[in-house]
């Protein structure tokens, strides 16, 4: 009863989702050097994550003025900390006023250190404690699913994770629960960009071979480049090809003990943390540090002059 | 006729649960909780995590978040301790229509023993914003307070026991409980006993023995810790000569601190107190409250101490 997935992308769209994560980057960046304050790195790393899944895969922009309806998509920031991201996106939409930017962790203005549903409208989720949002979006999984047995047609609920944030216990507990509950309506997607606070994840505490593990856990996995547009499109797109299939063979099985068991999805989206500014890329101190006048300013001319 | 306020728990959610919007979660306690006699009716609607508590209120609140009314449950300890962080962040900030209802209040978890009697629950629950928290006495009143929280969306944490207590208020209407309210037992001016959840029947008991010599009392069930009564509380101030808090709580934080913040406000006096000072002890629940002097004999001891000194 899932309603029809979405074509591939072409040239055109393609071009016009990179335009929108330079957008988002610019955003990003201005929105942390005014506020002197917030997570950068974490923020530009998952941009074209970010620009696929709101102006391409997920059918959030259809439901802007509906944004209560069971049938749109979900977007669950669980690395809350990137918060610019998730703004940059609703001021984009037009859902948040594009004056709030400069008032991004100020007293005077809505848009909070970590995102808050209560006070800016388009966040689903109030995220900060990581590890978290993936029980959240678990919670919405269980009820959606509920609600289409009964004939509801609900939308997909996409879970944005970081590295650092899989070393919290609680990530595991989730991922048990959403395999084991069989939720093939959460996709989830780590940002893969290798560093966390206090250095690189590997030094700190290597979560690999993370692909193995998950497989272990009974996830349908895809390793590609998260900043290539192109696949972040085809494998959300092949997600939903594959569920499909996954979920007519169980229905027509006849047997009951069939041991078809519907499977949920993770994208490791490997990033580089603070891509885009050339540089912030790849470095340690970029997690929750913001530029100075003059970085800002280089960092938006690389934007600006970005072909 | 006695009942532990777990089982009412039990009940109600069987009587309640017909209503199609209500959704359970257990990590793995449902037989102990007793949201397990929900699940046999309502399976659909019942969600076991297993042993991940944190995960169960995060999943608690996303389940909410579609427009659901959710209770979520496990023993005080691994619900307000282990997943406090969860409560705070994914119920309370979240704003979420999530009851969490615990079980195995305080000294009432008896023979697991300490890392299972959890003292703080109270104190850590009503310094929440955005959370409210109850502590029903009895079958009726936990069934009452049940059926107010399922009428609003908002956060709300109840602690129930699983110490069997008298029916206090069977031959009551419900509608006499209120979120916010107390109840009164009694005009007593010789002391004014503040209890809440078991220690009410133990207040009732010591009443009852005190008027046989001649003290007279009278006994607050304070079953809404936050809100809490004030206007009751100070009318008890100013008509008795004592007041006394009885608790199955630390004496830190919980219902004696809630008592004196109210009289330190309006009316300072000074209050006297029984509860936990110390981890607890594994036993069976009568010797465990009777080593911590945590029973009706205690209190009518200490009131009679106090006013013969």
């Amino acid at each position: 009863m899932r309603k029809e997935v979405n074509k591939k992308i072409d040239n055109q769209k393609n071009k016009k989702l990179e335009k929108e994560a330079n957008n988002i980057r610019k955003r990003v960046v201005d929105m942390v050097y005014t506020a002197k304050s917030g997570h950068i790195g974490g923020s530009l790393s998952s941009a074209e994550i970010a620009s696929t899944l709101f102006f391409h895969t997920m059918n959030y922009k259809e439901y802007l003025k509906d944004l209560s309806s069971h049938k749109r998509d979900k977007f669950i920031l669980s690395k809350g900390h990137a918060s610019p991201l998730i703004y940059a996106i609703l001021i984009e939409l037009g859902l948040v006023d594009e004056k709030e930017q400069h008032l991004f962790r100020n007293i005077e203005g809505i848009l909070q250190g970590h995102p808050d549903k209560l006070s800016t409208l388009g966040v689903d989720y109030s995220a900060g404690s990581l590890g978290q949002g993936l029980s959240f979006a678990t919670g919405i999984g269980i009820a959606y699913k509920y609600e289409e047995s009964k004939g509801n047609e609900c939308g997909d609920i996409y879970v944005l994770i970081g590295d650092g944030e899989m070393q919290e216990g609680q990530i595991w507990e989730a991922l048990m629960a959403i395999s084991n509950f069989e939720l093939d309506n959460i996709i989830i997607i780590l940002d893969k960009n290798n560093i966390q606070l206090d250095g690189k994840t590997e030094d700190i505490m290597n979560i690999d071979p993370i692909e193995d593990k998950l497989k272990a856990f009974g996830y349908e996995t895809y390793n590609i480049d998260g900043h290539d547009i192109e696949k972040l499109a085809s494998t959300f797109h092949k997600i939903k090809e594959d569920r499909e299939k996954l979920r007519e063979k169980k229905k027509n099985s006849k047997i009951k003990e069939n041991n078809i068991k519907l499977k949920p999805s993770f994208v490791i989206a490997n990033t580089i943390k603070g891509k885009g500014v050339s540089f912030m890329e790849d470095n340690i101190k970029w997690h929750g540090y913001a530029p100075n006048e003059e970085e800002y300013n280089k960092a938006m001319d690389e934007l600006k002059n970005k072909k | 006729m006695k009942k532990a306020t777990r089982n009412s728990y039990g009940e109600i959610l069987e009587e309640i649960g017909k209503d199609e919007n209500i959704f359970v979660v257990d990590a793995d306690l449902s037989s102990s909780t007793k949201t397990g006699m929900f699940q046999k009716l309502y399976p659909e609607r019942f969600v076991n995590v297993g042993i991940a508590e944190a995960n169960m209120v995060g999943i608690a609140s996303g389940i909410a978040s579609t427009g659901k009314t959710v209770f979520a449950s496990s023993f005080a300890i691994f619900l307000t301790g282990r997943a406090y962080d969860s409560i705070r962040q994914s119920v309370a900030y979240n704003n979420s229509n999530v009851k969490l209802v615990s079980t195995h209040a305080g000294l009432s978890a008896s023979q697991d023993g300490a890392t299972h009697q959890m003292i703080e629950d109270i104190s850590l629950m009503r310094t929440m914003p955005n959370m409210r928290v109850f502590v029903p006495s009895d079958d009726k009143s936990t069934k009452a307070i049940i059926k107010l929280l399922v009428q609003d969306e908002k956060p709300a944490y109840v602690r129930l026991s699983r110490t069997e207590t008298e029916n206090i208020y069977d031959n009551i209407n419900e509608d006499v409980f209120k979120l916010g309210s107390s109840y009164t037992h009694g005009m007593g001016r010789d002391f004014g006993i503040i209890a809440c959840g078991e220690t009410v029947s133990m207040a009732l008991e010591a009443k009852e023995r005190l008027k046989q010599e001649k003290i007279e009392v009278r006994v607050l069930d304070m079953y809404s810790i936050y809100p809490i009564d004030e206007e009751n509380i100070l009318k008890t101030a100013r008509e008795c000569d004592n007041i006394i808090t009885i608790e199955n709580h630390s004496i830190r934080g919980g219902l004696y601190s809630s008592v004196c913040e109210v009289l330190c406000k309006y009316y300072p006096k000074k209050v006297y107190k029984i509860g936990m000072n110390s981890f607890g002890k594994s036993g069976k629940d009568t010797d465990v409250f009777k080593y911590f002097k945590i029973t009706s004999d205690a209190l009518v001891k200490k009131i009679k101490d106090i006013i013969y000194d």
